[in-house]
């Protein structure tokens, strides 16, 4: 009877382990492959699409454009210039044009006493001999409010003097 | 227990001589794992944030671009009589030489009398931020309403910028208080070469409209009190 009868066949065990391994070689390689290529891919990402990438070209850049330096201050003095007086002049109280238009209503027969313009508004008073002179300034006031001119206007008071009437208004 | 410990020794070594053709695959496969999880996504989780940076960056260099083209056809004359005017409109310093010029080239040009004058420094406006520093001149002409708005249309169109903040007229004399602005240069890094543009339309129109104003230099002014004199129908000195 011979003793070296083995059940298990032996090439079978060893061709199915060298598949394994062969596989898991292969998966090995694969996976530093692609580790090592996702690697190279992010440096290679990073070397162009970097922040100091992109700052080294400015620099590059500034440094080109230095031989301009005194142009380059002239345009910027001027833009930050033009940019103030431009603030100045949006912002500026145009009390000349209000005063103007408030000024146009006042007939000969009208003397303008006091008259006082600043922030807290429009104050004058006016005196005639005709009341109802006064009543049409008062009514010329009245309608500057509808082109925005004056947002409220106030009759002060109104007095009878020897010579005349005399009127005071307050406008915003 | 000797004996225990043996033959793990001897089972650790056998499992070991049995699959030693594993061990390197599977170490290079740990080895990829680990480089993976610790380096590559770590910096694929950064790029966005990165990229903003990046886009910010971009975007400087494309101004920088820009500010050379603009650079490269720029009219250089063009640019210093702008700057000249700009200058006169809004002096670096207290201008009072140029502010006084003003107040007499207006006095002549609206056809007024000035009674009396004073100024002050006005450190109030400072703490505005959107405001700029002044002299403030508080100026007494003989005449009314009307001549105090003529004086104001003159002023309005004259060299140094100002502003009325008051007028008060009493009888025949109109006292208008007048903010003289000026501002300092600003100081300039090479980095601002980023901000070189050309101007905006508003920007034009700013700079033509400040350009027809009146020229208070000495010389013109010189010039004008020495003709109104001669005429004798304007006032040669205001004060």
């Amino acid at each position: 009877m011979s003793i070296d009868i083995n059940l298990v066949n032996k090439i079978t065990s060893e061709g199915s382990k060298d598949v394994r391994i062969k596989k898991i070689r292969n998966l090995s390689f694969g996976l530093l492959f692609f580790v090592g290529f996702l690697s190279l891919i992010i440096f290679l990402a990073n070397f162009r699409f970097s922040v100091n990438y992109v700052k080294k070209q400015q620099n590059d850049l500034i440094a080109d454009l230095s031989v301009h330096d005194k142009t380059t201050a002239k345009i910027l003095l001027l833009n930050a210039r033009i940019g103030n007086i431009g603030s100045i002049l949006d912002q500026r109280k145009k009390y000349n044009e209000v005063a103007g238009l408030i000024v146009k209503g006042v007939t000969p027969s009208i003397t303008i006493q006091d008259f006082q313009i600043n922030s807290s508004g429009i104050s004058m008073e006016i005196s005639s001999s005709s009341l109802l002179e006064l009543n049409d300034f008062l009514n010329y006031v009245l309608s500057l409010s509808k082109s925005k001119t004056v947002t409220s206007v106030t009759l002060e008071s109104l007095s009878s003097q020897p010579s005349g009437y005399l009127m005071s208004v307050k406008a915003n | 227990m000797k004996i225990s410990t043996q033959l793990n020794k001897e089972a650790i070594a056998n499992l070991y001589l049995e699959n030693k053709e594993y061990a390197l695959p599977l170490f290079a496969i740990i080895v990829s794992f680990s480089l993976f999880f610790i380096f590559i996504v770590p910096q694929a989780t950064s790029f966005p944030s990165r990229k903003n940076e990046i886009d910010i960056e971009t975007a400087k260099l494309n101004k920088i671009k820009e500010s050379e083209k603009v650079l490269s056809t720029i009219d250089e004359d063009l640019i210093d009589s702008q700057l000249k005017i700009a200058s006169k409109a809004l002096p670096s310093n207290k201008a009072f030489e140029e502010v006084l010029n003003s107040i007499s080239t207006v006095v002549m040009l609206s056809n007024t009398q000035i009674k009396s004058y004073q100024f002050q420094e006005d450190e109030n406006v400072l703490a505005d931020a959107n405001k700029f520093p002044s002299l403030t001149f508080e100026v007494d002409i003989i005449g009314g309403v009307g001549q105090a708005i003529e004086f104001i249309n003159q002023l309005y169109k004259t060299h140094p910028i100002s502003e009325v903040t008051s007028i008060i007229s009493t009888g025949n004399v109109s006292t208008i208080t007048i903010l003289f602005y000026y501002k300092q240069f600003p100081s300039i890094i090479s980095e601002d070469i980023a901000q070189i543009r050309n101007m905006s339309a508003k920007e034009k129109s700013t700079i033509d409209e400040i350009s027809k104003w009146d020229d208070v230099s000495i010389e013109t002014t010189t010039e004008s009190v020495i003709d109104a004199s001669a005429s004798g129908e304007v006032r040669s000195s205001p004060f």
